[in-house]
């Protein structure tokens, strides 16, 4: 099977848990083109990890900017007609590519293939078969992307509290007619850390979002307005 | 101690808000469904999650906008039915009610487009015997 593709992973601090997340891209039964690992400044062994890797294995590394300006950093380096994502702390199933090209070939208007998710504690070898629920992931570790479409969409913008910026990305993305789908089936495994957020939601990190749904909201006035003016015209 | 009829709080931490240069925006990271307020709503929208009564802030209404009494009253009802606000166990605000309403009538305006991106994003991340929220099956 020919799909050319590029995984961006933005890390930070990510030392613990990249060597996995990167292992499980290289098992994949469609092999990546290139893992462009970037560094946003971390204050730990995260750039060793990646360097001690070698092809297809590359770093970048930038002073710490976010999540966002990670994955932007990394959108720039890509020259394969895909595009994947994965964040440092979760890893892949070995048919996570394969599966999620098939949809793509099945669907030539497509711009975005997400997945199912399981989820595994933080110590735990990840046991995909393990019963326990199924997520709908729409995050960055599900997410496969032409990258002629995903360039149109401009950059991934960071929100307070390093939160939001998918949720926006994606949104930007659909305003300009982009279809994103799920894959049915559980393709990656997401990594939960115990004591993390415990049995709440951290409202201050949250605001990211509601800085996000905002600018959406003003998107969708502006996009009003324009379409009342034309009605004025005719 | 009794609850203090018509006090009402943000239902929080599933719902979080902010007013952005005067568009209150109101988020419920449980269901990922995220308001817009506008005329009066949001000024209203201030006053109760501040746990003024609902009857100090229809009285300051009727005094400035009589005619808007009545949407403003449906308006806390159309909040409380959101699951946006719920019955404070606090006391009231005692604080004087200092606002100029407008004579634009409150509006709320709901969006779902984004729903299952804001609930699948980390901010979801709790321990595994909670589990995240798991996420309600496409209609």
């Amino acid at each position: 099977m020919t799909f050319s593709y590029s995984v961006v992973i933005p890390a930070f601090n990510a030392a613990a848990t990249l060597d996995e997340a990167i292992r499980s891209i290289l098992s994949q039964t469609v092999p990546p083109h290139v893992i462009i690992v970037v560094d946003d400044g971390s204050t730990d062994e995260t750039a060793a990890v990646a360097l001690a890797f070698g092809p297809p294995v590359i770093l970048v590394q930038q002073h710490n900017q976010g999540p966002g300006a990670a994955t932007t950093a990394g959108f720039n380096r890509v020259t394969t007609p895909y595009v994947a994502t994965l964040d440092s702390d979760d890893v892949w199933l070995p048919r996570k590519i394969e599966v999620q090209a098939q949809r793509f070939s099945a669907d030539v208007d497509l711009v975005g293939v997400f997945s199912l998710a399981r989820q595994f504690a933080e110590h735990e070898t990840p046991a995909p078969h393990a019963p326990g629920p199924e997520y709908r992931l729409w995050t960055r570790t599900t997410m496969l992307l032409r990258t002629e479409a995903a360039r149109q969409v401009g950059a991934f913008r960071d929100f307070p509290g390093r939160l939001g910026e998918l949720v926006d990305w994606l949104s930007r993305s659909r305003e300009l007619g982009h279809r994103h789908v799920i894959v049915e089936e559980v393709l990656a495994m997401r990594r939960v850390r115990a004591g993390s957020l415990s049995h709440s939601i951290d409202t201050a990190r949250a605001r990211g979002y509601l800085v996000a749904v905002h600018e959406a909201i003003r998107r969708k006035r502006a996009r009003q307005a324009c379409v009342d003016e034309e009605g004025v015209r005719q | 101690m009794p609850v203090e009829p018509n006090v009402y709080e943000l239902n929080a931490p599933d719902v979080v808000s902010e007013t952005f240069d005067g568009q209150a925006v109101i988020l419920n990271l449980a269901t990922g469904h995220y308001y817009s307020l506008g005329g009066i709503a949001g000024p209203l929208w201030n006053l109760l999650i501040g746990r003024h009564t609902t009857d100090a802030i229809l009285a300051s209404v009727a005094a400035q906008q009589p005619h808007l009494v009545q949407q403003a009253s449906a308006l806390v009802a159309q909040l409380l039915s959101f699951g946006l606000i719920q019955e404070s166990q606090q006391p009231s605000s005692q604080a004087a009610i200092d606002v100029s309403w407008t004579n634009a009538p409150p509006t709320i305006e709901a969006f779902e487009d984004l729903a299952e991106l804001i609930a699948a994003d980390p901010v979801h991340d709790v321990d595994l015997e909670a589990g995240w929220p798991v996420l309600r099956p496409q209609p």
